[in-house]
């Protein structure tokens, strides 16, 4: 029967490593160093996060008018905000277009994550590249782009269309002017979400893949009832970004503007409100005020998708 | 403002440079009538400025501003007289309705889609710029009036030069402001290099700015159709202390009227309750 106390050396050497711990001084030095690398980090968040968000939330208690500047006016600009049919309908917007897009863009993303990771694709680092690209072009430029291919004159698809003697559709009419956003924005964002997915993916065991295949289930199988739950975690997370950027979009908007403005007006999504009313309107309280209520969205809609995540699963286990 | 039209597309349609309005507007309806590809300009809807242009020329006077005291008439006599021609155009499909300043809009005047644009002093040199298929078809021509034999035109925008309240040097900044635009040689490179209408008479009256030609309009002195036009614009209009706002309020409004779902003279009816109460909501106090 062996002894289960160790050896005596052993014993001194914990102890001594115990005592290993700096005291005093040294302590107090060694404890702040982790403090000393992340303070530039913290530094540019305080001032470029925090500060700027105080300063807007003070800004959004005011009310500044060309005649009479400046004055107190506590929550007059929230309640406000709160009965804004303009503000509303770019909410409800947003929340149609979520809606739609997010779920096929990710559901894009995971079908082209999962061919990426099961390995039949040659030329994979081509296509991985491939898909990624767009989200690499600023989506300035990537709206400028689409703006040019959907123009309803001398458009490309329309040039196209009117050769082979098709109904030219134009896509920056009132009716189809979402759906030709949400086009743009899944171009953009399918890569990013897939990069996420694919690096979930590429982190599961490889011994998945036999002991499915000892079990009997085919590929597809193995990707949809053993992978995919395995990464949902990152699937969650893809879900969040985007429900967080759907709510604030802007910089697609906002280059539609300059070749439709009769259907983006000055409020399509609630971002592009807040901007107007910033930097046209000059009414910059109000603008910060129409920012966190809109701020406030967010938080709720990404908080009830947590929350309603969380307890599915709680229940399964 | 002035008319920059093609003289090409005048010639095949056997159109006459429209005097009046009423012209313009028989002209533009069976224009569209001989040909449905083809429009005798674009009705831009999502440009303020240039309607304001026009409300301009018909006599509307849409602000008065005394310090905090306002008036607002932007639907008044003279504005809804041009907003029911207008619409009368638009119903007719005579004309387009489609924004301005795009790479669409451009490709339209260049290919020939619009047979004249309504333009100002600053579009001869613009255009050259941006229609370069077209050159040596366009010229350019005074606005149509609302009477015959009338001789009025407004202006479309302008520039300035200014002084804001943060200066630190105000007086020598407002001394440079004005030197910079009194100079004749300064005034010559506002000109020639930032292509900005010389707002200096000496220079408007000098031969070398007036006999100047281009082969973009086919070898025409342009230059003084538009120094005519700058003597006939009627010096009592007055801007909005908010003119981004009210633009952007006219895009919203001119938008619908695009769309066909409200009239222009109703437009000018919401611009007008949207404008006042936003003034009130500023502090102004107005009137109107």
């Amino acid at each position: 029967m062996t002894s289960r106390v160790p050896p005596a050396e052993d014993r001194s050497k914990r102890s001594e490593g115990a005592s290993a711990a700096p005291r005093g001084r040294r302590r107090v030095l060694h404890a702040g160093i982790p403090y000393v690398f992340i303070l530039p980090f913290m530094l540019w968040f305080l001032v470029f996060l925090v500060l700027p968000l105080v300063y807007a939330l003070g800004l959004s208690v005011f009310e500044t008018r060309l005649v009479g500047g400046n004055a107190f006016v506590g929550l007059d600009n929230y309640t406000r905000a709160f009965g804004d049919a303009n503000f509303w309908e770019g909410v409800r917007r947003m929340v149609v277009f979520g809606i739609f897009q997010v779920p096929i863009m990710l559901g894009m993303a995971l079908a082209f994550a999962l061919v990426l990771d099961s390995g039949t694709i040659w030329l994979r680092s081509l296509f991985r590249l491939g898909f990624y690209l767009p989200y690499a072009v600023p989506s300035v430029v990537a709206a400028l782009i689409w703006g040019y291919l959907y123009g309803p004159s001398f458009g490309p698809f329309t040039q196209l269309a009117e050769l082979l003697n098709f109904p030219t559709p134009n896509f920056l009419s009132d009716r189809l002017m979402l759906a030709s956003i949400a086009n743009i924005v899944t171009w953009e964002f399918t890569g990013y979400n897939m990069i996420i997915m694919y690096a979930a993916l590429q982190s599961l065991p490889a011994e998945l893949d036999d002991a499915g295949a000892v079990d009997g289930a085919k590929g597809w199988q193995i990707a949809l009832y053993i992978k995919v739950p395995m990464i949902r975690s990152a699937i969650f997370l893809t879900v969040i970004f985007s429900i967080i950027g759907t709510l604030q979009l802007f910089n697609e908007p906002q280059v539609m503007y300059a070749i439709a403005p009769q259907v983006i007006r000055d409020h399509y999504t609630p971002n592009l409100y807040a901007y107007t009313l910033a930097f046209t309107n000059q009414q910059y309280n109000y603008s910060a005020a129409i920012s966190f209520v809109l701020g406030a969205v967010v938080v709720v809609f990404s908080y009830t998708f947590m929350l309603l995540t969380n307890r599915g699963e709680l229940r399964s286990r | 403002m002035g008319l920059l039209y093609r003289k090409d597309i005048f010639d095949k349609y056997n159109l006459k440079v429209p005097q009046t309005w009423d012209e313009f507007a028989k002209e533009a309806i069976n224009l569209h009538q001989s040909d449905p590809g083809l429009y005798m300009t674009d009705f831009p809807i999502n440009d303020g400025g240039w309607f304001t242009g026009l409300l301009w020329q018909a006599g509307s006077r849409p602000f008065k501003v005394n310090g905090s005291d306002l008036t607002v008439n932007i639907n008044d006599a003279a504005a809804k007289k041009v907003a029911e021609y207008w619409q009368k155009l638009i119903d007719a499909k005579a004309v387009d309705t489609a924004p301005d300043f795009n790479n669409e809009w451009y490709s339209a005047l260049d290919r020939g889609k619009y047979a004249l644009w309504i333009s100002a002093a600053w579009g001869p040199v613009f255009l050259s710029g941006i229609a370069k298929q077209s050159s040596g078809k366009w010229r350019a021509a005074l606005l149509p009036q609302w009477g015959a034999g009338e001789n009025v035109s407004a202006n479309w925008g302008g520039s300035t030069s200014a002084v804001t309240k943060q200066s630190e040097y105000p007086k020598e900044a407002t001394e440079f402001a004005i030197w910079l635009n009194h100079n004749s040689q300064s005034a010559k490179m506002l000109a020639d290099k930032s292509f900005l209408f010389p707002t200096l008479k000496s220079l408007l009256e000098s031969s070398d700015f007036q006999n100047r030609t281009s082969s973009f309009y086919g070898g025409q002195e342009v230059n003084k159709i538009f120094i005519e036009s700058s003597k006939q614009v009627d010096l009592g209009f007055e801007w909005s202390p908010f003119q981004d706002y009210v633009y952007t309020q006219m895009t919203n409004q001119l938008g619908s009227v695009g769309k066909g779902s409200i009239s222009l003279t109703q437009a000018l009816d919401n611009l007008q309750n949207k404008i006042v109460s936003y003034a009130k909501s500023q502090g102004f106090h107005v009137k109107g």
